[in-house]
């Protein structure tokens, strides 16, 4: 029994150092899985599009295009991001949301245009998802996703599953600890913009109160857990500067009277 | 010698096989072998197979036993590297885990092992056709504690 017990053991001890072994050696790399997962994003962000146009309005009229553009734009050029990097949509969609798909696309719906209070308050919701694309909290979370996709490479990229990966990019929350660090990074992106981050926490505490009775439409607060929490952290923040609204005001009553 | 034997697995390196005996225990291997082929990548199916065939070898003598017994342990544990393999494979590709190095080491680990068990097997077989005794590492000890009767 004691030899059983003892090549047994030395079996198991020999199988696990060959395993750390090789999984000390870069396997990833050696499948460039990040130049598959690159060109998989931007792929599944097409398609999606594609998919979302078919099922929802996209918003074409050139004054709110150009509006959300420019708020983008204002954004991504204080804060030295490209701005062809990243591309923000209007949908008319009754559900309050607003997500980062893989590729740098921003998805906005018009309900959460018509919900926020102000420009400056929609201005720290967009600086928010661009903060989860730079951060990298989307091609992580399509890391994970990787395995769908290649499911769809060789089964062929059908309706199904690009449903299925898209609602799992989606609807999924982020870590607490990715969507501190997405706040984190909206509060200096707004700032930088010549914005005033407080209409962010403003945000996140009609969120909070709205937690209670929350409705199915209500998705961004849904998939954005501890709003109250996220409100008072902004708000602990010392602030000093100039600001500017986010919109011009007859701009901003243009879009949420499209958005309504 | 039959009856020395169920009490003390140590003279199975000792014995001389029937031809029948020979053939019967090759066979355990080869049963292994050719699920391997066949049942891959469902690990259940290889240890099903050899397993039945244990069993319907049961009756058998100690020396066709013994043989079985070691071709169905080593089955029985590389079936479980290939189901923690192909459970983990699945959830990667559902997505609930995600594809890292630790994944593909193991993966390359189990593949390695699962061709050093065919190639192990497929000698066995001959081998023990010819009636030259083979008995694995840690496996044969096994074989020789589960086949013993106390």
């Amino acid at each position: 029994m004691n030899k059983i017990l003892f090549k047994g053991t030395i079996s198991v001890i020999t199988f696990v150092a060959l395993w750390y072994g090789l999984s000390m050696m870069p396997w990833a790399k050696w499948l460039k899985m990040d130049e598959f997962v690159q060109k998989r994003q931007k792929q599944v962000s097409e398609l999606f599009l594609k998919l979302h146009r078919l099922e929802k309005n996209e918003m074409n009229d050139v004054r709110s295009v150009q509006i959300i553009q420019d708020l983008k734009n204002r954004l991504c050029l204080a804060n030295n991001i490209d701005t062809a990097e990243i591309q923000i949509h209007l949908f008319k969609d009754l559900e309050v949301n607003a997500f980062a798909i893989p590729g740098g696309h921003i998805i906005v719906n018009s309900a959460l245009v018509a919900y926020c209070d102000s420009a400056d308050m929609l201005a720290g919701v967009v600086a928010h998802e661009i903060g989860h694309i730079e951060r990298g909290h989307i091609a992580k979370r399509f890391a994970r996703e990787i395995g769908l996709s290649m499911v769809m490479m060789i089964g062929g990229d059908n309706l199904g599953l690009i449903k299925e990966i898209i609602h799992r990019l989606t609807s999924g929350k982020f870590d607490r600890g990715q969507e501190s660090d997405a706040d984190a990074v909206a509060v200096v992106y707004v700032q930088k913009a010549g914005i005033d981050p407080l209409p962010l926490a403003g945000f996140f505490n009609k969120m909070a109160e709205l937690n209670g009775s929350m409705s199915d439409a209500m998705e961004w607060i849904s998939t954005h857990p501890d709003s109250k929490e996220r409100a008072t952290k902004i708000l602990d923040g010392k602030y000093t500067g100039t600001y500017t609204p986010a919109i011009d005001s007859a701009d901003w009553r243009y879009l949420v009277e499209e958005c309504n | 010698m039959e009856s020395l034997q169920n009490v003390m697995p140590e003279y199975i390196e000792r014995y001389k096989p029937r031809e029948d005996e020979m053939e019967k225990a090759s066979n355990g291997y080869l049963m292994s072998v050719m699920v391997i082929m066949a049942g891959m990548p469902l690990p259940i199916i290889n240890l099903l197979a050899t397993a039945a065939f244990y069993l319907f070898n049961r009756k058998s003598t100690y020396y066709v036993r013994w043989h079985c017994m070691q071709a169905l342990l080593s089955q029985l544990t590389i079936m479980v590297v290939n189901s923690i393999a192909l459970t983990w494979t699945i959830r990667a590709f559902t997505g609930q885990v995600p594809f890292t190095d630790k994944y593909f080491a193991y993966v390359v680990l189990v593949i390695a092992l699962n061709i050093i068990e065919i190639t192990l097997n497929i000698i066995a077989a001959i081998r023990v056709r010819k009636g030259i005794h083979v008995s694995y590492f840690f496996w044969s000890e096994l074989a020789d504690f589960f086949t013993a009767k106390r």
